[in-house]
């Protein structure tokens, strides 16, 4: 399937480039590193409206676990700073 | 295995393993931030294809092919037995009933079509008051496509083209972007490299290629009136389909 390798290869870039860009910035935050992911996740699987309802509907899953991921960090970030916990 | 029979879920796999071993041993061992956010990122990768994987059309592609290939030579033999040389009109479900179905005229010199009521499901249909008008009433490649999409398309150019885009590019493949344009006399649409070659037969010629038989039922259950393909060229990786209204 050509449009199923073209968004592979999209989502590929996309990633290594935030990856790149972040680690030579010498960031260290894992968390802002996941946060770019997911925001990129979502903007390129938007983009391609044009799977079929299987395909959509497998990647909108992927799209919630990523965001409870995300839900999981901001909450520990909470915790870090109401509480003093440590987080990543 | 048959779960790893495709490319896709081979690579998943790949990917998943290989980030979900990198990710804690860069992460615990190296204290590296990037190959952590590099394992990370090539999970997240691995998922993707592992659900793509589960995605992709159960039956192969070139099963696809042979039968596509088994179903026009059987119509073409048709044609060419009943000697058949009018070009066919495709017309809406809302005339044939269940899904939209193609025409072609037994006469070629038959009078303007006048279908007053449905036809009847069969393969010789009468479909006027004349005696002359008799046609036989075709499923070709574009009558089924319909029913991959959810909803019937609109009238209006972008839900044509979106729907077109929706089967064409987005579940069968066969192209890789769609363009429409309408006007008071049908519609114009390019469709940008077919993965399938235009083959000067009279089976094209009268019903037109695949891809034109998939654009004209569609435009003839968008538009609710019976279309012909007018006209289907090929010019720089583009093939541009003239749909006409069969008035």
């Amino acid at each position: 399937m050509r449009i199923f390798d073209r968004y592979i290869i999209l989502l590929s870039l996309v990633f290594m480039l935030t990856t790149v860009v972040l680690s030579a910035l010498g960031e260290t935050r894992l968390d802002l590193y996941f946060s770019a992911w997911l925001v990129e996740y979502l903007a390129v699987t938007f983009l391609y409206i044009y799977f079929n309802p299987r395909a959509r509907k497998m990647l909108d899953t992927i799209g919630y676990v990523l965001f409870a991921g995300f839900m999981v960090m901001v909450a520990m970030k909470v915790a870090q700073i109401l509480f003093g916990i440590k987080s990543l | 295995m048959r779960f790893i029979e495709n490319r896709y879920t081979l690579l998943g796999l790949g990917l998943a393993l290989t980030g979900a071993l990198l990710a804690p041993l860069a992460y615990l061992i190296l204290r590296s931030t990037p190959l952590t956010a590099l394992g990370m990122s090539t999970i997240i990768l691995g998922a993707v294809c592992l659900a793509l994987g589960r995605a992709r059309p159960k039956i192969p592609p070139e099963l696809s092919a042979i039968l596509l290939q088994a179903g026009l030579d059987n119509i073409s033999a048709i044609l060419e037995e009943l000697g058949l040389r009018s070009k066919a009109i495709y017309l809406p479900s809302s005339v044939t009933g269940g899904y939209p179905r193609a025409l072609i005229p037994m006469d070629s010199n038959s009078s303007p079509l006048e279908i007053k009521r449905s036809l009847p499901k069969r393969l010789i249909a009468k479909y006027g008051p004349r005696p002359e008008d008799i046609g036989i009433l075709i499923t070709t490649p574009g009558s089924t496509s319909l029913s991959l999409l959810e909803s019937k398309p609109g009238p209006t150019p972008e839900a044509l083209e979106a729907a077109l885009s929706s089967i064409l590019v987005g579940t069968i493949d066969l192209a890789d972007a769609v363009k429409v344009s309408m006007s008071d006399e049908g519609a114009t649409i390019e469709v940008s490299n077919p993965h399938i070659e235009y083959e000067s037969t009279r089976l094209y010629q009268l019903l037109g290629s695949p891809v034109a038989s998939i654009v004209a039922s569609l435009t003839a259950e968008a538009l609710d009136k019976p279309v012909t393909v007018d006209q289907e060229r090929y010019d720089r990786g583009k093939s541009v389909i003239e749909i006409k209204v069969v008035q």
